[in-house]
């Protein structure tokens, strides 16, 4: 714990923060290129330092480690972890919160991936916003998004991870909006904001529990004083932290913003729906792992949510057009597989996942944004059928690369990963340890489907890589009949786009591609052990067997869509097979199904209150405004200005009372 | 005796009375109300010596003295009334009406 590093720590999160308001504001005054340099340098700078103090906490630790082993008796394993404490944020009788930023393992790697993979998606947003009016808007809200995903998973206590929480949530909203002229993108904004809330009002309401019942907010407090809760308060405790998760990270119900969200920029897809904020809600579950091994139940409905989820999102995926559309869906399933780990109790598998996912998917998007750009905004796959992987070669086989690895190819960074999440469903054991059948059986209900799912997996992806670069040649006995009637002028503008020879754009994506391809072989091992993954003794004939599965649907998809597409076509004939289609295509009416159960009542519910208020209350309002304007109509006549009425009123008065009083004696 | 007082303060008062009812002349309305004014201090005064008691004349004395102050105020407005409207008739001067 030097005094440098703490100023290294301070600093990471700080560097985006500069750079936002720098970008603001010497990107409006002057040289609108000036912000994407200073956005992007000041990222780069937070992920040296971050590299820097990553590399001290390895020295420090093996030190630590070395001094450990002279201690025979003690075989614990230590892990020592940087902090920097800032001062009291608030002190409210026995609750003391403080701002107090921690840099341990698991935050460690978080923040690697956050400013790296952050840094080369706003090197790559350099040349892609390179047109448009918006850039310091564009550069601040992506450099605020950097800054507040950096607090997320560097504060050491549940407060300060809201703020982030929420501030990356903002900065979603702000920039899947950030075309705000087009409604729709504005609405798409709007719905991810809106479901976001429920979870976060349920997040919230753990907090408040877990301040109830044990009065620290800090994960190493709480941590110590979970044993005194009540095991029930844990599981609801657990319950409404998963659901703040399940916003984040898009899981099942709450599932239906991620796909509107790719209104927004590409760059922006990838980075927050893709690679770092939807993962927010898996580093939180991690995060509060010593929680969740306490509720076991509420593991098991992780796991079956996730696994739920990534089976529905791989379905919809199969049969989307919109290339966004594909990886979005695939993120969500992606995002299933984490949470599929994370509710058999395998954190560190699931974070492992999370960084060869922020890897495979940030390539897919990038290039996915390239081409889209290189084809004049045509983001229908089917539209796409020029042959663009010789126009693009590059952009190609970074896509194929981080396609690859995400499919599950042998060898690949998301192999290492998708098969720890397999293996570690597979083996298991307690789940709910009541029923031991029903345990095993579940478990092993639970890896077929995940099995299932990654061939899904393999398939889509593959389908989108044909789909996106390959050529209809010779051998495809069909082609689709809405190909593009536009396929010379945009031909005409692949060309303009590949010699304009945008550096910024194509090195971001070839090192994200090859991350995803190598990660796993040369660093995967090493990250496990640094995370102290539970051991995970991967038998070699399971890896066989997911790799296989990898494999066919990887082969299968290439060959049935290079060569044999009419065979889809005449499935589609097939009257199963096309209501299925339908059914997919239309994300299994889960839309339809929120907008009559939720937004249709709602509406009428408000129509209601609105009529009400409208005719009753404002209608009373009105009456009784209504009197008073008649009663003053009528008494004005009596206000004629003539002195001499008012003295013939008053002496007449007068003389009534006079007459009143003494004559007829009243009192 | 006292009854001749009497007669005459109410005779007085019925002329002021009238004089402000039927015109339209400020001056003359002014003038009417100091005749009010008076007919009820000579009432006083008959009273007062009446009871054989001080107290009414007093009273009459703080009478004129607020009927003295009353005329000042009156006739500066009855002047600025003139100034404004080049007319002393009241029923001109209907400005609040609306």
């Amino acid at each position: 714990m030097l005094l440098s590093n703490e100023h290294t720590l301070l600093a990471i999160p700080l560097l985006p923060l500069i750079g936002f308001a720098l970008s603001f504001i010497i990107g409006q005054k002057s040289g609108k290129q000036l912000s994407g340099i200073i956005a992007t340098s000041c990222v780069l700078l937070s992920f040296l330092l971050s590299c820097s103090l990553f590399a001290a906490l390895l020295t420090e630790n093996s030190k630590l480690q070395n001094r450990l082993a002279e201690i025979p008796e003690f075989t614990n394993k230590l892990n020592l972890a940087f902090s920097v404490l800032l001062g009291d944020w608030f002190v409210v009788g026995a609750v003391r919160t403080s701002f107090e930023l921690l840099f341990d393992n698991l935050s460690a790697v978080m923040t690697l991936v956050i400013t790296g993979v952050g840094c080369l998606i706003h090197v790559y947003s350099i040349g892609y916003m390179k047109a448009d009016a918006g850039r310091p808007r564009f550069f601040a809200y992506l450099n605020l998004f950097v800054f507040f995903m950096l607090l997320l998973v560097l504060s050491n206590n549940l407060l300060l991870l809201f703020v982030g929480w929420e501030g990356v949530g903002l900065c979603s909203y702000l920039l899947i909006g950030f075309w705000f002229k087009d409604p729709n993108n504005a609405k798409a904004g709007q719905k991810a904001f809106i479901v976001n809330r429920i979870g976060d009002a349920a997040f919230l309401l753990g907090i408040f529990l877990i301040v109830t019942q044990v009065g620290v907010l800090d994960f190493a407090s709480i941590a110590e004083s979970v044993q005194v809760i009540n095991p029930r308060l844990i599981e609801i405790i657990a319950l409404f932290l998963l659901i703040g998760a399940i916003g984040k990270s898009a899981q099942m119900p709450l599932h239906i913003w991620l796909p509107d969200a790719m209104a927004g920029p590409t760059p922006v897809s990838a980075l927050i729906h893709a690679a770092t904020m939807v993962t927010a809600g898996v580093y939180l579950i991690a995060r509060m792992s010593f929680l969740y091994v306490l509720a076991p139940q509420v593991e098991l409905l992780i796991a079956v949510l996730g696994t739920l989820t990534a089976l529905f999102a791989a379905t919809i995926a199969l049969t989307q057009n919109d290339i966004k559309k594909v990886l979005a869906y695939s993120t969500i399933s992606q995002l299933g597989f984490m949470f599929m780990a994370l509710g058999v109790g395998a954190f560190s598998v699931a974070i492992y996942h999370v960084v060869t996912h922020a890897f495979g998917k940030a390539c897919l998007f990038l290039s996915a944004g390239s081409v889209i750009c290189a084809c004049r905004h045509e983001q229908d796959m089917r539209k796409l059928d020029c042959g663009l992987w010789k126009k693009m070669p590059e952009t190609f086989v970074a896509y194929l690369m981080a396609a690859l690895a995400i499919a599950g190819f042998p060898l690949t960074a998301g192999f290492f990963s998708k098969d720890a999440i397999l293996w570690s469903v597979f083996s298991s054991k307690t789940l709910v340890s009541e029923f031991l059948i029903f345990d095993v059986l579940l478990t092993k209900i639970l890896f077929g489907v995940a099995l299932f799912t990654a061939f899904l997996t393999a398939v889509y992806l593959l389908r989108s890589v044909v789909l996106i670069f390959g050529k209809p040649d010779a051998g495809a006995k069909v082609q689709l009949a809405t190909i593009s009637p536009a396929t010379d002028s945009s031909e005409f503008s692949v060309v303009r786009w590949s010699r304009t020879a945008n550096l910024t754009m194509l090195v971001p994506i070839l090192v994200l591609g090859f991350l995803s391809l190598g990660f796993g072989l040369v660093a995967g091992s090493w990250l496990m052990e640094f995370l102290q993954a539970e051991n995970l003794a991967i038998e070699k004939s399971f890896e066989i067997l997911s790799s296989t599965v990898a494999v066919v649907g990887i082969a299968l998809t290439a060959v049935v869509y290079f060569y044999y597409r009419s065979w889809v076509e005449q499935l589609l004939n097939i009257k199963l097979f096309s209501r299925a289609h339908k059914i997919l295509l239309n994300k299994w009416y889960v839309d339809e199904l929120y907008d009559l159960v939720i937004v249709r009542p709602l509406s009428l519910l408000s129509n209601i209150c609105k009529f009400i208020d409208k005719f009753v209350i404002d209608g009373l309002i009105q009456l009784g405004a209504a009197l008073v304007n008649l009663a003053g109509e009528t008494l004005r006549e009596l206000q004629t200005g003539k002195i001499s009425f008012y003295l013939v009123s008053l002496f007449v008065a007068n003389l009534t009372l006079l007459v009143l009083i003494f004559i007829l004696k009243l009192p | 005796m006292i009854t001749f007082y009497l007669i005459i303060a109410a005779l007085l008062f019925g002329i002021g009375v009238l004089g402000i009812l039927v015109r339209r002349n400020v001056l003359v309305m002014l003038m009417c109300l100091e005749l009010m004014l008076n007919a009820v201090n000579l009432t006083l005064v008959a009273f007062s010596r009446l009871h054989a008691n001080l107290e009414g004349q007093i009273f009459v004395l703080f009478v004129m003295c607020v009927a003295a102050a009353e005329v000042v105020v009156g006739l500066a407005i009855i002047v600025n009334l003139f100034r404004n409207f080049y007319t002393v008739d009241v029923d001109i001067a209907n400005g609040l009406k609306n």
